[in-house]
C-alpha cells in the first residue's frame, strides 16, 4: 500500500505543469464580457455583474452534456441568491429547440445563450465539451473544468468556492485528491480484538479478555492498548507480576499512557495470589 | 474473525436461538447462524459463546434481541466503519444495518458477507449485474481479488459512486506493472510507467477520470471503451465510429473542410483534421498522430508510428510553432501549417 501511495505521489509530481485551460485562454487571463443572443429572446451578457460567473458550453445530442448540466443544476441550487451567475452556452450550429429541451430536462434553471458562428468558441479555443469556465469578480478566468464522470459537481462547487474566496487553494487540493476510503488500517484487526476484550472484561470474564488481548498482540505486537488490556485482564486474575510487565511494555511504547500508569500503580507491590 | 472450531457449538446454538427470538434487522436479511459444516469464518464475538456481548441475555436458549441498535453494536469494535459512514458518500445499506450485508455469527464467505461479493452487490445493483454478465469485453477487476470492493468501499467514501479513490488512482493500482493482459489476451501497457515518461497527458487523465473513456464494469467495445472507436490504424471516416472521441471533442471539427474556430490544426482556414481523417478508405484514425494517454510532445502528438510486420517506428518529426507546426517525411514530405497565414505547398 505504501509503495502504491508512493508511486501515485511520484506520478503526481510528474503530472504536467500547465493548468488545464481553454486553448486560447489560460486560468488567470482576463475575459471580456459580451452580449450573446438569449434563447428566450433579446440579448444577455456572458458574465454580468456577479461575485462569480459560471458558464457552461455544451452540445446537443451529447450524454456528457446532459450529465454535466444535471450536476450543475445542483450547484446552481446551492448558490441560488448568493451572487453567483450561471449561464449555458450552445453553438448556433446546434438545434436550438433541442438545446432548450436538454437544458430543461437537466433541471438547470440557468439562461441559455447562443454562440453565433462559434465566435466565443473560437475566441476561447474550446476543445473539450461540455466545459465550465468560472470567472471571478475581476473578470479573470478563475477555473476551467471540462466534464468528468466522477466528482464533477464537487469539483465545480469547489472551484466556485475558491473564486469567491470561501476556501483556500490548499482546501481545494483535498477535494481534488481526497484521502482513500479503505476499510480498516493495518491496526484495525488488533483494535477489534482489544475492543472485544474490553467488553469481556467489563462483563467480568478476565480470562477471555486476556485471550483477546493476546490475539491483538499477535496481530500488532507494538499496539499499546493491547498491552494495557492484557495488564488489566491479568491484574483482574490476580497475576500482578505479569500484569506489571504488560503495563510497563505499554508505557515503553506510549510513555504517557494514563491507563497503563494507573494499572501499574494498582499492581504496585502486589504479588500473585 | 477467526476459523471455526468444534468448541463453538454452544455459541452456535445460542445464536440459532437468538435468531429465532430476535426480529430481523431488515426483511430478507440473512443473519441466522449457518450450520457449522457450512461456515468457513466465524465472528470473533460470536465465537466467545457470550451471547450477551451483543444480545440482551447470555442465555444460549433465549438470548433475546440485540442489546442496542445493530450498527452501534458493530461500531463498538469496528470503529473504522463508523468513520467511513461519516464521509460525503454513504452506502445506504451500510448506514441502515450492517446485517444487510454481513452475518454477525458466521459465514461461508469472506468478511462474514451473507453472499458472494458480486452476487450480494448485484442483488440490489441489478443493472450493474446485467451489464457485467452481458459485457462482450470483461474487466478482470470485477471478478478477481476483492471483486466489487477492489474499487468501491461498500460503507462510505469521499468520492462519488463509493469509489475508494478517483479512477486514475484506482486504475494505476493495477495497471502499473509489465506483463498484464486483457481478458482476451491482449498485452496491456504499464500505464504508470508510460505516464511517468510522457508528460503531455490527455485531459481525462489529468482529471483522473479514466472512466471518461473506459467502462470498468465491462463493455461492448475493445479496451473497455465507453463508445465506438476504430480498432485498426486506418478506417473510413464516419461519425458513429468515433463516438468515444466525440463524447468530448466536437465532431464538426472533423467534418468541416474549412474553419477558423473549431481547431487550430489548420493551414489558414483549411481544416487539417478533416484532411487526415475524413477519407472513405484509408482515413487516419486519431492514433495515427496522437497518443491517446500521454506523449512527450504537445497536443498528445506521438513521436512515431509503427510500420511493417516488425513494428519499425517511423518518426513523425513534429515541430510545433506559435501558430502551427510541421511534420516531416513519415507519411508524407515535410508539410508546414500556419493557422493564420496559409503556407503554400507545391502541388503533388
Amino acid at each position: 500500500m505504501h509503495a502504491l501511495l508512493a508511486s501515485i505521489l511520484a506520478l503526481g509530481a510528474l503530472a504536467p505543469g500547465r493548468t488545464p485551460a481553454f486553448a486560447n485562454l489560460a486560468v488567470g487571463d482576463p475575459l471580456r464580457d459580451r452580449d450573446l443572443a438569449a434563447a428566450a429572446g433579446g440579448k444577455a451578457p456572458l458574465l454580468g455583474d456577479a461575485r462569480a460567473s459560471v458558464f457552461v458550453i455544451f452540445r446537443t445530442a451529447s450524454e456528457n452534456s446532459l450529465a454535466a448540466l444535471r450536476e450543475l443544476s445542483f450547484v446552481e441550487r446551492d448558490y441560488a441568491g448568493k451572487g453567483v451567475r450561471f449561464v449555458a452556452v450552445v453553438s448556433d450550429a446546434d438545434d436550438l429547440e433541442e438545446a432548450k429541451a436538454l437544458l430543461r430536462s437537466s433541471g438547470a434553471k440557468m439562461p441559455l445563450l447562443v454562440d453565433r458562428a462559434d465566435a466565443l468558441y473560437g475566441e476561447l479555443g474550446v476543445r473539450m465539451h461540455p466545459v465550465v469556465g468560472v470567472v471571478d469578480a475581476r473578470r479573470r478566468l478563475a477555473a476551467y473544468e471540462h466534464f468528468r464522470k466522477v466528482g464533477f459537481r464537487r469539483i465545480v462547487r469547489g472551484r466556485i468556492q475558491v473564486a469567491l474566496g470561501e476556501v483556500s487553494a490548499a482546501e481545494m487540493e483535498k477535494v481534488l485528491a481526497p484521502a482513500e476510503s479503505r476499510t480498516g488500517d493495518a491496526l484495525a484487526p488488533a483494535r477489534r480484538q482489544v475492543a472485544l476484550g474490553r467488553m469481556e472484561l467489563a462483563r467480568g470474564d478476565a480470562k477471555k479478555a486476556e485471550e483477546s488481548a493476546r490475539r491483538g498482540l499477535a496481530l500488532a505486537p507494538a499496539h499499546a492498548p493491547a498491552h494495557v488490556l492484557l495488564g488489566k485482564a491479568l491484574a483482574r486474575q490476580g497475576r500482578c507480576p505479569e500484569a506489571r510487565a504488560a503495563f510497563e511494555e505499554a508505557l515503553r511504547i506510549v510513555p504517557a499512557d494514563p491507563e497503563a500508569g494507573e494499572g501499574l500503580r494498582g499492581c504496585s507491590g502486589k504479588q500473585d495470589r | 474473525m477467526v476459523s471455526p472450531r468444534p468448541a463453538r457449538r454452544l455459541a452456535l446454538a445460542c445464536a440459532v436461538a437468538a435468531a429465532l427470538a430476535a426480529e430481523p434487522a431488515r426483511a430478507g436479511s440473512a443473519v441466522a447462524p449457518l450450520r457449522p459444516s457450512e461456515v468457513t469464518s466465524v465472528h470473533a464475538a460470536y465465537e466467545t459463546g457470550d451471547c450477551a456481548l451483543c444480545h440482551v441475555r447470555n442465555d444460549p436458549k433465549n438470548p433475546g434481541k440485540p442489546s442496542g441498535p445493530v450498527n452501534e453494536l458493530c461500531f463498538g469494535c469496528h470503529d473504522e466503519v463508523r468513520d467511513l459512514l461519516k464521509r460525503e458518500v454513504v452506502h445506504w445499506a451500510a448506514a441502515d444495518a450492517c446485517t444487510n450485508c454481513h452475518n454477525p455469527h458466521g459465514s461461508k464467505q469472506p468478511k462474514l458477507l451473507v453472499d458472494e461479493t458480486v452476487a450480494l452487490c448485484t442483488s440490489c445493483h441489478s443493472d450493474v449485474g446485467e451489464h457485467v454478465a452481458s459485457a462482450r469485453v470483461k474487466h478482470g477487476a470485477v471478478t478477481t481479488g476483492a471483486k466489487c470492493a477492489n474499487c468501491h468501499n461498500p460503507h462510505g467514501s469521499s468520492v462519488e459512486k463509493l469509489l475508494v479513490a478517483y479512477p486514475f488512482d484506482l486504475c494505476l493500482g493495477c495497471h502499473s506493472k509489465e506483463g498484464m493482459r486483457s481478458a482476451d489476451g491482449r498485452s496491456l501497457a504499464n500505464m504508470k510507467e508510460w505516464l511517468a515518461q510522457n508528460p503531455d497527458w490527455h485531459a481525462p487523465i489529468k482529471a483522473k477520470d479514466c472512466s471518461a473513456c473506459h467502462r470498468p464494469h465491462g463493455s461492448a467495445n475493445f479496451r473497455l471503451l465507453v463508445a465506438t472507436y476504430p480498432e485498426k490504424f486506418y478506417a473510413p471516416y464516419a461519425t458513429e465510429t468515433y463516438r468515444l472521441c466525440f463524447g468530448c471533442h466536437n465532431e464538426r471539427a472533423f467534418r468541416a473542410p474549412e474553419t477558423t474556430t473549431l481547431t487550430n490544426f489548420r493551414n489558414g482556414a483549411k481544416n487539417l483534421h478533416f484532411v487526415h481523417v475524413n477519407k472513405e478508405d484509408r482515413g487516419r484514425t486519431c492514433r495515427a498522430c496522437h497518443e491517446v494517454h500521454a506523449s512527450k510532445q504537445s497536443h498528445h502528438i506521438r513521436e512515431g508510428v509503427p510500420y511493417g510486420p516488425k513494428g519499425w517506428i517511423l518518426r513523425l518529426n513534429y515541430v510545433k510553432t506559435a501558430r502551427g507546426g510541421s511534420c516531416a517525411k513519415t507519411c508524407h514530405e515535410t508539410r508546414s501549417y500556419d493557422n493564420q497565414t496559409v503556407v503554400a505547398h507545391p502541388a503533388k
